[in-house]
């Protein structure tokens, strides 16, 4: 039987048994195929499911956001409009987090700059400081 | 119309004072203003214009150099030589 035990499923994720049954359950994922001794397989097209819903929830999304988002991942169909909307409105988070990141990248880019070209003191407490 | 040249400088920092200095003498007898800015008040805006370290030199709201300057730096940016003091 292809695909991978539940506990190797689990090693790859870093989640736990637990939780890849419950996401089971709740039909975050579908119906995992089973063994002839009703074991668990996971094929490629689960971990990948796995990892978008990690992906997603490091991004601060709900389990029941994540399972609609999900569906677009599933159907070459339409998706329902409301599910559209979600995604459009989840990608201008996104991209609105990431431009947040990236200025903070390039803050924190500059202030360690100083504070390496300083004799004396660091410009990172006192630009940090002003910013509060 | 007349340039804005501002130069970003940070405390404690080792070029700073010198490119401020140059700077001065360079723009003199020129039609122009030097603003020098504290960066650590300016943080947002020097991220926003790309600055990395300084001195940083902005003209007219864009970034034109940043470290240590050189006089052959300044003669590149403004195209005439120092006037002798």
């Amino acid at each position: 039987m292809p695909g991978i035990s539940i506990g190797e499923a689990a090693e790859r994720t870093g989640l736990t048994a637990d939780t890849l049954r419950y996401y089971e359950k709740i039909a975050l994922l579908p119906r995992i195929a089973r063994d002839p001794g009703g074991r668990r397989r996971y094929d490629q097209r689960d971990l990948s499911r796995l990892r978008f819903i990690q992906r997603a929830q490091r991004c601060n999304f709900s389990l029941k956001e994540i399972g609609q988002l999900l569906q677009l991942r599933n159907t070459q169909e339409a998706v329902r409009p409301q599910v559209q909307r979600l995604t459009e409105h989840k990608l201008e988070e996104i991209k609105t987090q990431l431009a947040d990141l990236t200025h903070l990248q390039a803050e924190l880019e500059l202030l360690l700059n100083l504070c390496r070209g300083s004799d004396q003191g660091c410009p990172i407490i006192e630009g940090l400081d002003q910013n509060a | 119309m007349t340039s804005i040249i501002e130069l970003f400088c940070a405390p404690h920092c080792r070029h700073c004072d010198t490119a401020a200095q140059q700077l001065r003498a360079w723009l003199s007898e020129r039609d122009v203003s030097l603003q020098t800015k504290n960066i650590l008040d300016h943080v947002d805006r020097a991220v926003d214009l790309g600055i990395l370290r300084t001195p940083a030199l902005v003209v007219d709201d864009e970034l034109v150099h940043q470290g240590q300057l050189s006089d052959r730096r300044l003669m590149q940016l403004f195209g005439a030589s120092r006037c002798p003091e």
